[in-house]
């Protein structure tokens, strides 16, 4: 009996220390992931809040303003958690949220953008020869579908190379975390690794 | 470097919803349907801005290594600084 009990209680403090961990890992890996939100958020809007004078339409804003969200929020849902986090010491209350790095990217396509957007508003018509009836339509479509491929691209690369980044970390964590069990053995999908973590 | 499917297909579906949007939804969105040496250009101009992420990778910026902690923390991995 005395035995029995000793055991449950050991089970249930390793218990929770396990779960812990895990809740630091998870902790740690969305702070990153919202750095990463911000990072793909703060171009657009930089972008947009510096062409004043609105090529857009309401309609087609919102579309460029789902297109960033779904790519954050994805970037929020599929990566893994790294045993790097546990080594880091805790964030300063006054840390600066956006690095300088990330301002460097940040700021070096919006300028990229801002200024093919500039070219195109302004002197569109006769750099590409369009002409009709229907010219000014034809130029601002081009501008909405240039701005949405700039904002797509620069994304998916951003995103690649943290893919990759976090890869490389993670080889022998994960293998690790599957002894545990504290994750299934999915192949491919961070996001459901993300999910099975309780 | 492709194997993240949720990635990709979503990419995917955006590109293919901005097709819609352009060609088929012109008065939800107040577009034309535009030709092909269009749709050519923009893509163009949308990819000019992977070789700019990476010219721009190359700038250097100081990073703050000023904190030294006493207790042999590392410091903060440079993952989502880099990207």
């Amino acid at each position: 009996m005395q035995f029995q009990l000793t055991v449950n209680v050991v089970a249930l403090v390793i218990n929770f220390f396990s779960a812990c961990i895990t809740g630091l890992l998870v902790n740690g890996v969305y702070f990153d992931l919202d750095i990463l939100f911000l990072l793909f958020h703060a171009t657009s809007v930089i972008v947009f809040l510096l062409s004043g004078s609105a090529p857009l339409t309401a309609v087609q804003l919102l579309w460029v303003n789902l297109i960033m969200d779904t790519l954050g929020a994805l970037a929020l849902a599929t990566e893994p958690p790294n045993d790097g986090l546990l080594k880091r010491p805790p964030v300063a209350k006054g840390a600066n949220f956006i690095t300088k790095p990330m301002w460097r990217n940040i700021i070096g396509q919006s300028i990229y953008q801002l200024i093919i957007l500039a070219i195109l508003n302004f002197d569109g018509k006769r750099l590409l020869g369009i002409s009709g009836s229907d010219a000014t339509e034809v130029l601002k479509t081009l501008i909405f579908n240039t701005f949405v491929f700039c904002q797509v691209l620069s994304a998916r690369i951003m995103s690649e190379l943290l893919v990759i980044l976090y890869r490389l970390q993670n080889g022998k964590f994960r293998t690790w975390m599957l002894k545990q069990k504290f994750i299934i053995p999915v192949k491919r999908s961070g996001m459901i690794n993300c999910f099975a973590f309780i | 470097m492709f194997d993240s499917w949720i990635f990709l297909s979503i990419i995917f579906a955006t590109v293919a919803f901005q097709v819609v949007i352009v060609e088929f939804l012109g008065t939800f969105a107040s577009t034309v349907p535009l030709n092909w040496q269009f749709w050519v250009l923009s893509v163009l101009i949308g990819a000019v801005s992977i070789p700019i992420a990476a010219i721009l990778k190359c700038i250097p910026v100081e990073r703050d290594n000023s904190k030294q902690h006493h207790d042999g923390y590392e410091a903060l991995p440079s993952g989502p600084e880099l990207a």
